[in-house]
């Protein structure tokens, strides 16, 4: 008996198709994309309501989720359409979950639909890229990463030497106590350090898997951005605490993301090689 | 981390055929009116219409003879982290619009967090409400039926609203079926000496590495079911949702309508009075 994950072979030119309309590899992509976007909603669905979907982290806020990992896969293995699907998946579940207190879909739901696309089109476009305009991205990020908790200390003097005015609003947000400050550069001294780390894995690995390490990090971190920015705009926040909860949840987020992304991918390989339409 | 038992009967919410006039509307009725009333908890800021509303979903509830201890049941769950979530805002948030409206002279300014902590924890008591409710009264094949009816609009603008309600319809009926996996999974790692206790909350390293030896084996699980489920709908000549015809055709009745206006009056004097407060 055939074996069911054998590839599907072409029919015979001579067959006449029973109907016109799309050839059998596109209706195949198209079936394929439907389900993996349905399973992996499922799958969101199931970690949101577990407390598997969450990793204990030493915050006020509890746990860092891990829901937005099937979405970044998604994006990554199936393209930006299923990765938008399982982001509103994404949504759906941080809604209805009994673990995650806030409910606001402002900030928990529509913030949330652009993680699979981004980890979607970052993947895409660094994919094919050289090794070393990859390796200059990477340093690039490490160095704005560090250069950032300045911009945001200073942010009231740069604004007024461009010559930007700011309201008083926006001055008093953006007040950081000192405590928030030894925060900022112990965070970007850690973002640093992972970002070398990362850097070195980078070097000794193809390509393609560091792209998929970055667009997971993408994913996560525009998770992470998005919803804190929308706490922000609707007040239920202000910048420190928002700053905290970006950098204790953020990057937890983003490494388990990345390491758990290339863990699947990599153990997909051998499996979708021997498919038609592998993206790797 | 969780008991690797139990994890099957993960849903949201069972389906309980009480035979109640609730149970009995059209599915997208059903969908329809827990849309609209998740929209005016959403919009809501007063903590008089938050009260209104849960008293609203408990009348609802009692129509349909759900048991209370159903209802319930996923709170227990979200208090704690509740709590801390409410202890967080107490400390850090700032007062937002309603709560300065509320707020006359005389009330101190620890009053109106609490009361702006008791509005948010109404409203997520609601959410959870409305959604365990809506499961309880209609099984996923039905509402998936429902989705579907209600996306098809989409299709005649050129948007695949038959593969968006499939996607949806996929996903419920697979939620459990990945709770036995995970299940398995958790079982199969035990008995090859793999920790899955989650230690302590700094130990962030050990419990992402328990995460990922139970998720790496279920995203692998997950592509493997792709290729059987898509080779299933090949063999079945699935060509798309364009010509497929239904055995049960559900109908909209006297009752569905009545509930359906209902709850978007409903919905529309919520946002008047927000609109005037």
């Amino acid at each position: 008996m055939k074996r069911h994950n054998a590839p599907t072979r072409r029919p015979a030119a001579n067959l006449k198709r029973p109907q016109p309309g799309p050839s059998p590899d596109a209706q195949e992509m198209a079936i394929r994309r439907v389900i993996t976007a349905g399973l992996l909603v499922a799958i969101t669905l199931l970690l949101a309501m577990t407390p598997i979907g969450f990793i204990r982290v030493p915050t006020p806020g509890e746990a860092a989720t891990t829901l937005q990992i099937p979405a970044i896969i998604g994006g990554i293995l199936a393209g930006p359409l299923v990765g938008l699907i399982v982001s509103i998946g994404f949504g759906v579940g941080s809604l209805i979950s009994p673990y995650l207190g806030l409910k606001d879909p402002l900030i928990v739901f529509i913030p949330r639909f652009f993680v699979g696309v981004a980890a979607a089109y970052t993947y895409l476009g660094l994919r094919r890229a050289k090794r070393g305009i990859l390796l200059s991205i990477l340093l690039a990020f490490i160095v704005i990463a560090a250069i950032s908790p300045f911009l945001l200390l200073y942010s009231a003097e740069i604004a007024s030497a461009l010559g930007v005015e700011l309201t008083e609003v926006q001055l008093a947000s953006v007040e950081i106590s000192q405590f928030g400050a030894i925060m900022l550069f112990l965070a970007a001294a850690a973002i640093v350090a992972g970002g070398i780390l990362a850097f070195r894995w980078a070097r000794s690995e193809e390509v393609a898997v560091v792209a998929v390490g970055a667009a997971a990090v993408v994913g996560s971190l525009s998770n992470t951005v998005l919803v804190l920015s929308a706490a922000m705009l609707r007040e239920y926040l202000v910048l420190p605490p928002a700053l905290l909860i970006g950098v204790t949840h953020g990057v937890p987020e983003a490494v388990v993301s990345a390491a758990v992304t290339v863990a699947v991918v990599t153990a997909l390989i051998p499996v979708r090689a021997r498919q038609r339409g592998s993206r790797i | 981390m969780a008991r690797a038992e139990g994890l099957r009967y993960v849903s949201i919410g069972h389906y309980m055929p009480t035979g109640s006039p609730v149970h009995r509307l059209d599915p997208r009725t059903k969908l329809l009116a827990a849309g609209l009333l998740t929209v005016a908890m959403v919009l809501a800021n007063a903590t008089a219409i938050h009260l209104g509303l849960l008293a609203t979903v408990l009348l609802v509830a009692a129509l349909a003879r759900i048991p209370w201890r159903a209802l319930f049941a996923p709170l227990r769950a979200l208090l704690p982290v509740f709590l801390v979530l409410a202890l967080f805002q107490f400390l850090f948030a700032r007062e937002t619009g309603a709560a300065e409206s509320e707020g006359a002279a005389g009330l101190s300014v620890m009053l109106l967090r609490a009361l702006y902590v008791l509005t948010l924890f109404l409203r997520l008591v609601n959410v959870m409400f409305v959604i365990t409710l809506l499961t309880s009264v209609a099984t996923t094949g039905s509402l998936s039926t429902g989705i579907e009816l209600i996306l098809s609009p989409l299709n005649a603008v050129g948007l695949p609203g038959y593969e968006l309600a499939l996607v949806g319809g996929i996903a419920l009926r697979f939620m459990p079926i990945f709770g036995e996996t995970l299940e398995s999974i958790m079982l199969a790692q035990r008995a090859r000496g793999v920790s899955l206790e989650a230690r302590s909350s700094w130990r962030i390293i050990e419990n992402a590495r328990t995460f990922g030896n139970l998720i790496v084996p279920l995203f692998v699980d997950l592509f493997r079911r792709v290729d059987d489920l898509t080779l299933a709908m090949q063999a079945r000549c699935y060509q798309g949702g364009r010509k497929r015809t239904r055995l049960v055709q559900p109908t909209y009745r006297l009752l569905d309508y009545v509930v359906i206006s209902l709850t978007a009056l409903l919905l529309a004097g919520i946002i008047l009075a927000q609109r005037s407060s």
